[in-house]
């Protein structure tokens, strides 16, 4: 009786994980071997629907995975540039200052997603309601319609700020656990602010800031709700990645089968990607 | 020394000042058009009044297919918010507790799979989790959606906890377990006490992450009786008939203002949870 007590405990836990995670991971690879459409009952196909994905069958998946590369890169780099330079700016600024940017920053987290994606579809609406548009109009230039001119560069933006706060909070912690003493001796050796930030400060939070890059990296690749509400990865597949791809072939064309395919892929390029930057960043398991 | 300080903060104070305006101004705008009666096109709100307020807690405004009022959306809402906190809350402390003080076999196993559950977004596997609840005649319920985001908020949820119990001396239990309780009523009457900071904090996190829950909802429920805040305005900003922006944006407002409240809340909670959790 005493050995079982503690399986009571974990019970919700497990029966959650085995329904939400393992059945679904198994269910996805025999769902990727199948036709399943609306029905929800497919055929076995075998190996039919990789080889769609692989081959020239499907014309717009080389513009997608360009996409994916595209999106992935720049999001990446405004969260991970941006948040690094918030939390740097951040802590060297006297507290009052600090924390009220903090404040500000820590908005986006605290904001629903469809409000989110709504705050950026409003700033580049095509009507002279648009943020961006009322701007111009004001200082005498042509309003434009940038969802359509320019998607790719707007859910970047809009995915990329939404990882700031995170990424501040979390290298900000890692700035202000320097010591004092090493950063001292950086000031009496006559180094530069600029020089102390390159040289000193970023090798020290070295681990964080790898940890982050690695989660956004998953983030960004599996991540697709904001691009769905902003552009509809529109216009013209324009602002489609991977993750959206397949979530609109599963939901709106309801390909059950060639969707649950196309999400092993994204597994396995996440994989490969995850092995990539753990190499790269020089990332070991450290105390 | 101090010229030098005054030099450097006004140079990062500049910095921070070009990188924020832009995201205040998303804020500022959508706040200042709220309390219009009209659209702006200009940065000052020059028809001020409440005209869409008073809209969102009267009459909705007249559009094909639209619900007529907000109360059962926000109903809708809070039930799933409130499920998902509750489920958490139970599953999360049960869990969290065994991990940090119970043995068993596979609790290795467990915390790695935890880990990588933490790594891999449970939204990859949304096509099979669909799957799953429609064999489970769960689809178009909130238990469904219920289910599938504490689903994805154990995992922190769990890990917290663990850390607020693992705080507690193990004196405490000691004593309690000689004067005769069992392992269950330890965990209820003196353990769970113990972590409430963690338990509030984890609730928090938990509710809000019902309340703005988009995806699932989306997904998961097709009536429109079962609406809630998140699929009722992306439904009123993809709409095709002509677009009232004072109204998008005072739902927008009303929306977010609970998970603002409620997130700097658990915010202080956690930091004082883990400050002042350990006793002396």
């Amino acid at each position: 009786m005493k050995r079982i007590i503690p399986y009571f405990f974990i019970l919700p836990l497990l029966l959650l994980i085995f329904l939400f995670y393992i059945i679904p991971a198994v269910s996805t690879v025999y769902i990727s071997a199948t036709d399943m459409g609306r029905s929800l009952k497919g055929n076995f196909v075998g190996i039919k629907n990789f080889t769609r994905i692989f081959s020239v069958e499907d014309p717009v998946i080389g513009r997608v995975l360009l996409n994916t590369l595209v999106y992935l890169s720049g999001a990446l780099i405004i969260t991970i540039i941006g948040g690094l330079l918030l939390a740097i700016a951040t802590t060297t600024l006297t507290n009052r200052w600090g924390s009220f940017f903090r404040i500000i920053w820590f908005l986006p987290r605290a904001t629903p997603p469809v409000v989110w994606a709504f705050l950026w579809i409003w700033a580049f609406d095509p009507s002279r309601y648009g943020l961006l548009n009322m701007i111009f109009n004001q200082i005498g230039l042509q309003g434009r319609s940038w969802l359509t001119l320019y998607p790719m560069a707007i859910v970047i933006l809009a995915n990329g700020i939404l990882g700031i706060p995170y990424t501040m909070t979390i290298l900000s912690a890692a700035l202000s656990n320097i010591p004092l003493e090493i950063l001292e001796a950086a000031k009496i050796d006559g180094a530069s602010g600029w020089r102390t930030a390159v040289t000193i400060k970023i090798p020290l939070i070295w681990w964080p800031l790898s940890f982050l890059i690695i989660w956004y990296t998953l983030s960004f690749l599996t991540s697709f709700q904001y691009i769905l509400m902003i552009t509809g990865g529109g216009p013209f597949y324009a602002s489609t990645p991977l993750a959206l791809y397949t979530y609109n072939k599963a939901f709106q064309n309801m390909e059950l089968g060639y969707g649950s395919a196309l999400a092993l892929v994204l597994i396995a390029l996440s994989v490969v990607i995850i092995l990539a930057f753990r190499k790269l960043l020089g990332v070991k398991r450290e105390t | 020394m101090v010229k030098s300080l005054k030099y450097k903060n006004i140079i990062f104070g500049s910095l921070l000042l070009l990188l924020t305006i832009p995201l205040m101004s998303l804020y500022v705008w959508l706040l200042f058009n709220s309390i219009n009666e009209k659209p702006l096109y200009s940065l000052i709100p020059k028809n001020p009044g409440f005209r869409s307020w008073i809209q969102l807690f009267s009459r909705l405004p007249e559009a094909s297919g639209m619900p007529t009022s907000i109360f059962p959306i926000i109903k809708n809402t809070i039930i799933i918010a409130g499920g998902v906190m509750l489920l958490d809350l139970f599953v999360c402390s049960l869990a969290g507790y065994s991990i940090s003080r119970l043995k068993f076999k596979g609790k290795d196993l467990l915390l790695s799979f935890l880990l990588i559950m933490k790594a891999f977004p449970l939204l990859i596997l949304l096509i099979a989790t669909y799957f799953v609840l429609f064999y489970l005649r769960l689809l178009n319920t909130f238990l469904s959606v219920i289910l599938a985001r504490t689903a994805m908020e154990l995992v922190m949820g769990t890990w917290i906890i663990k850390g607020f119990f693992d705080s507690i001396p193990r004196e405490i239990e000691e004593s309690a377990r000689i004067d005769g309780a069992t392992k269950f009523t330890l965990w209820r009457k003196i353990m769970i006490p113990l972590v409430k900071p963690g338990l509030i904090a984890v609730g928090v996190m938990a509710f809000i992450a019902g309340w703005s829950d988009f995806i699932f909802v989306y997904t998961f429920i097709f009536d429109q009786s079962k609406w809630t805040l998140s699929v009722f305005l992306y439904s009123l900003i993809s709409s095709q008939e002509s677009v009232d922006y004072n109204f998008l944006a005072t739902v927008s407002i009303f929306y977010m203002i609970p998970t603002l409240l409620l997130y700097s809340f658990a915010q202080k909670g956690l930091t004082k949870g883990t400050l002042g959790g350990g006793i002396k």
